[in-house]
């Protein structure tokens, strides 16, 4: 082929460890050619593109071996920054902007033209100003170049549409001088239709101006319209590559799809009972704002003691449907269970009826790192149905009092405390109104005049108010002296108690009893909870034994490696953490089951076990499951059906042995019009 | 079989990394310093069970105070801060104490109880503000605590007491400090209080803050203390487990105000003094700093971790301050190096415990 293809890649081959992403691929690219990419999540796209751009987790996990060629040259792309410099341009999935910047300031980020001056001079170019009247018009050109000619070039990316943000980014990469190869990451996945449309046509006019276009995706019609050339890679492997006019959307969603043997991940016991039929889940128009995994508006139906696959490729939704019916993210529409309608957006409610989940993010919501496997395992089940708890009262067996009476005693315990209360503020306010404290005061004023120094005041002060604390015989004569009213009790109780009137009597005898009342009220209180308590049997802890039996029956059942149900779950391998998240959801004994990305991110034995597991729990406690995988091979081994879900709706439902090309093409979102479909 | 045996094996091996991991290099190195101090108060003089005394006399009276940490940390508000709230709540019903000339145990219990029930209401406000401000804890709770703090130097000036044993001779306002004799000094120390020759054990102090640490203990094992704590450690485990996040945090809020209500009343019984205006401000990173040398992280906290956190960081000041003084000589030295050391050691421990626990 020589110097005519602008990029070759020459039998690239790239391994993690043991596990090979990449296997003998080869492709070229010609000047002003769109070449699309084709493949499922996993299938090797990213990592031919990390390869290209020279991505540090390529050199940093041993290289590759192969050769890339671009212009005929033979090159080691060694990081991104020399990607760019050898022409290679990349429009990101997420969006590289800064969104306090303007357009211009973002397109020309990093590669400003500026002005020398007088500082710059003497401190160096990073001090230069910026030339923004040419670094504008470079901006309009690029913007224009992509179609955009009413977006003005100074306007902040902030609140712009995220089809503008797209479009902004691309001029960006268009902008850089000498670039030859542009690569697309699935641009159209948050673009509408029409920005779409106008996508492709940009894309077809950078073309014709001699870039080269990689255009990864997922979507098999844009390919078809606007691409040249096709590859297809499945498994890491080259399935194939196309000229756009010499194949079909049939041929592609199967190449894309292509059955890897015929054998089985796991052994499929047949059941001993066929199914009744009966529906056990109706999910009507369920919409769930999943950031990344929305759902818009799917519908399906499970039947008891299936199991129901959904696939699909990643964030077209099929992880929403289980989070959205489970509660953990906002979800809206009709869901029935058993015929019964389930509340959505109430996990705790869901849980109860007997519905659990696997999730996804083991680590980061299917488990408690830094605790025990065993806390791990009954937490669930401890919180959702109060097992694996016992009392810390003892437990009393009778009606719980009525509520007359147990108003009757929380009042009488408020009244008491309130009179305790008032016993003592009347103590005290009679206390500081006394003739005693008054004369105190009196004669600690002509003291200061004398004196004249505040400090010593304020320390006579306090001592001589802790003298008046304590009812001396000085304090009462001094009362009598000055033949003031007495109102105080203590002054009270200096006085025979015939001299007393009724209104003084009772005075008395709150300030006298205050504590007592204080106290009577407040154990009034206390008893009345724990005897409340006592009869809820509300006050537990947790059962250690209870516990510990249910881990170990665990452990031994599921094969957990560990060194004991004390172990940290963090310290656990990816698939013996996945093992602990079963336990838990089994031990919440649930009558429906919904599994998500069980087998993610852990080792062939492992995932054998998880997946054996989960039919076993299907053929034996006759559980419905529902479970969501990327991998179809996986679906297709344990599912009775399998919905395809894409852009949020489930596009078809399938028998596991379905043809490629429909599974393939309901992937990419059409809904197949041959049979298959269930 | 053959390979759990394996397994086994290999763990034993590394049992004794584990161990020193479990232990932590925060704590042994604190540790080390303490014993190092030890030896350097023996050189110059200083009877070290007599400051051992101190120390244990010191660590009951911080004790429940940084007790208060605990829930705060354990619920996933973090480091409370802000737990100077319910110590002023614990400071009001210690001077309506006073107000009413309340003596002895009457006296404690009042204040403990009274105090406790100012703090749920303003522990429920308290929390219902950091709810709204997620993410952001400490630093709205540092803010939270100091400006309480001034509010209620506002407050002491104004507040209706009347009994002239709080309120300044001339005009309105309460003194800054306050001699606990009259009402509660004390009490918990004396109460079955013993000597092994120079070292005075506070019995009564003691066991009222293992009692404490008890209670905390038993409700972390209850079914709303476990809810709690995953709500702290992982909430999006305890959202997906049907566990209303926010009404866990409030509860350990709430919680971290009560204690450190009944944390204050304590100190000052220890302390033998009662201190309004600017005294409360420090408390907060004083219980912090404690539970951090403890081996707790801003996430992740254990009872055990307050019992040895209070007990490493009182022994380091005391000892501290002691040896310093002998070593420097100088009478102005003593505040300085009180100082030094105690912000010395809180920063050590946020800067060690802080940077590990944010993975």
């Amino acid at each position: 082929m020589g110097a005519e293809c602008v990029l070759e890649f020459k039998n690239i081959t790239k391994r993690y460890g043991t596990n090979t992403v990449l296997h003998d691929v080869s492709l070229s690219v010609k000047p002003g050619e769109i070449h699309a990419l084709l493949g499922e999540n996993g299938a090797g796209k990213s990592t031919l593109m990390n390869v290209l751009f020279g991505m540090p987790v390529i050199h940093e996990s041993g290289g590759f071996s192969g050769e890339v060629f671009i212009d005929g040259n033979s090159v080691v792309v060694m990081s991104p920054h020399d990607a760019m410099a050898k022409g290679i341009g990349m429009v990101h999935q997420e969006f590289m902007l800064i969104p306090g910047f303007s357009i211009t300031e973002n397109i020309k980020l990093n590669r400003e033209i500026t002005h020398r001056n007088p500082v710059s001079a003497v401190l160096g170019d990073n001090l230069e100003l910026m030339d923004m009247p040419a670094m504008r018009r470079d901006a309009r050109k690029a913007l224009d170049s992509v179609g955009m000619k009413s977006l003005d070039e100074l306007a902040l990316v902030k609140g712009l549409p995220v089809g503008y943000m797209q479009f902004v980014e691309i001029a960006r990469e268009i902008d850089k001088t000498g670039i030859k190869i542009l690569v697309f990451d699935e641009p159209t996945a948050v673009l509408t239709e029409s920005e779409a449309k106008l996508l492709m046509e940009v894309m077809r006019s950078i073309a014709e101006s001699g870039i080269a276009i990689i255009f990864i995706t997922h979507r098999l019609d844009e390919v078809l319209t606007v691409a040249d050339t096709v590859t297809v890679l499945r498994d890491g492997k080259l399935a194939a590559t196309r000229q756009v006019q010499e194949t079909s959307l049939i041929e592609l969603a199967s190449l894309m799809i292509g059955r890897t043997g015929s054998e089985s991940v796991v052994d499929l016991p047949p059941r001993e009972e066929a199914l009744t039929g009966k529906i056990a889940l109706k999910a009507n128009d369920l919409f769930v704002e999943m950031p990344g995994e929305m759902v818009k508006g799917a519908s399906f139906e499970v039947r008891e003691g299936e199991i129901f696959g959904i696939g699909g490729l990643a964030g077209q939704g099929k992880v929403g449907i289980p989070n959205g019916i489970l509660g953990t993210f906002p979800a809206s529409g009709q869901v029935e269970l058993f015929g019964e309608p389930l509340p959505l957006n109430d996990v705790r409610a869901t849980l109860s009826k007997g519905v659990a989940m696997l999730s996804e993010d083991r680590r980061g919501v299917g488990l408690l790192l830094d605790q025990s496997i065993e806390d791990n395992i009954v937490f669930s089940a401890m919180q959702v149905h109060r097992r694996f708890l016992k009392g810390l009262l003892p437990r009393v067996k009778a009606a719980p009092p009525g509520k007359v009476l147990r108003s009757a005693v929380w009042a009488l315990s408020v009244v008491l405390v309130l009179a305790g209360f008032f016993g003592l503020t009347r103590y005290q306010l009679a206390f500081n109104r006394s003739a005693a404290v008054k004369a105190y005061i009196a004669f600690q004023k002509q003291a200061t005049a004398v004196v004249g120094e505040a400090d010593i005041i304020i320390e006579d002060t306090a001592s001589s108010a802790d003298d008046v604390v304590l009812p001396s015989g000085g304090a009462a004569a001094a009362l009598e002296e000055e033949e003031a009213e007495p109102v105080v009790s203590v002054f009270l109780s200096e006085k025979a108690a015939d001299t007393l009137t009724p209104g003084e009597k009772i005075l008395l005898f709150f300030a006298n009893s205050a504590w007592a009342f204080l106290a009577a009220g407040l154990l009034l209180a206390a008893a009345m909870y724990a005897y409340q308590c006592m009869i809820k049997g509300s006050v537990t802890l947790k059962d250690t034994s209870g516990i510990r039996a249910l881990s170990k029956q665990m452990i031994h059942d599921l094969d957990i490696r560990c060194t004991g149900s004390g172990q940290l779950v963090g310290t656990l391998s990816g698939g013996n953490q996945q093992k602990v998240c079963i336990a838990r959801v089994l031990a919440l004994t649930p009558k429906f089951l919904f599994v998500s990305e069980p087998t993610r991110g852990i080792d062939i034995g492992a995932k054998r076990l998880v997946l054996e597991t989960l039919v076993r729990l299907n053929r034996e406690q006759k559980l419905t499951i529902v479970m969501v995988s990327s991998e179809l091979l996986e679906l297709r081994s344990i599912c009775d059906r399998i919905a395809i879900v894409a852009g949020g709706k489930v596009a078809g439902v399938f028998e596991p042995n379905a043809n490629d090309a429909d599974i393939g093409l309901a992937m990419s979102g059409i809904t197949p019009e041959r049979s298959g479909a269930v | 079989m053959t390979q759990d045996a394996a397994e086994n094996k290999s763990s034993i091996g590394s049992s004794v990394k584990k161990a020193l991991a479990k232990a932590g290099i925060t704590r042994l190195i604190i540790f080390t310093f303490f014993i190092v101090l030890c030896i350097m108060a023996d050189a110059a003089g200083i009877s070290v069970p007599s400051m051992l005394g101190f120390t244990v006399k010191r660590a009951g009276m911080y004790g429940v105070m940084a007790l208060a940490m605990l829930p705060a940390i354990q619920c996933g508000i973090g480091l409370n801060l802000g737990m100077t709230l319910g110590v002023l709540a614990g400071l009001v019903s210690t001077l309506l104490c006073i107000e009413y000339g309340l003596t002895g145990w009457p006296a404690f219990l009042f204040s403990a109880i009274l105090g406790s029930v100012i703090a749920l209401p303003v522990g429920y406000l308290y929390g219902k503000l950091l709810n709204k401000l997620k993410g952001s804890e400490m630093t709205v709770s540092t803010y939270v605590g100091f400006s309480i703090v001034s509010l209620l130097c506002v407050g002491w000036m104004l507040f209706p007491f009347k009994n002239n044993a709080l309120t300044y001779a001339l005009g309105p306002g309460l003194r800054p400090t306050h001699n606990m004799n009259t009402s509660y000094g004390a009490l918990l120390n004396n109460f079955m209080a013993f000597r092994i020759g120079k070292m005075t054990i506070p019995t009564g102090m003691v066991a009222f803050f293992l009692l404490c640490c008890f209670g905390m203990w038993l409700f972390s094992r209850s079914k709303t203390g476990t809810a709690m704590i995953a709500a702290g450690s992982n909430p999006r485990f305890a959202e997906a487990a049907g566990i209303n996040v926010d009404q866990m945090r409030m509860i350990g809020t709430i919680l971290s105000t009560v204690i450190a209500a009944v944390g204050i009343v304590v100190y000052q019984q220890g302390y033998g003094f009662l201190q309004l205006y600017q005294a409360p401000r420090q408390m907060g990173f004083i219980a912090a700093s404690a539970i951090l040398i403890g081996g707790a992280s801003v996430t992740k906290a254990k009872v055990s971790h307050v019992i040895i956190g209070v007990t490493l960081f009182q022994g380091l000041l005391t000892l501290g301050i002691q040896v310093a003084n002998k070593y420097v000589p100088g009478g102005g030295m003593a505040e300085a190096f009180r100082i030094i050391i105690s912000n010395g050691i809180i920063l050590y421990a946020l800067a060690t415990s802080g940077g590990a626990s944010r993975e």
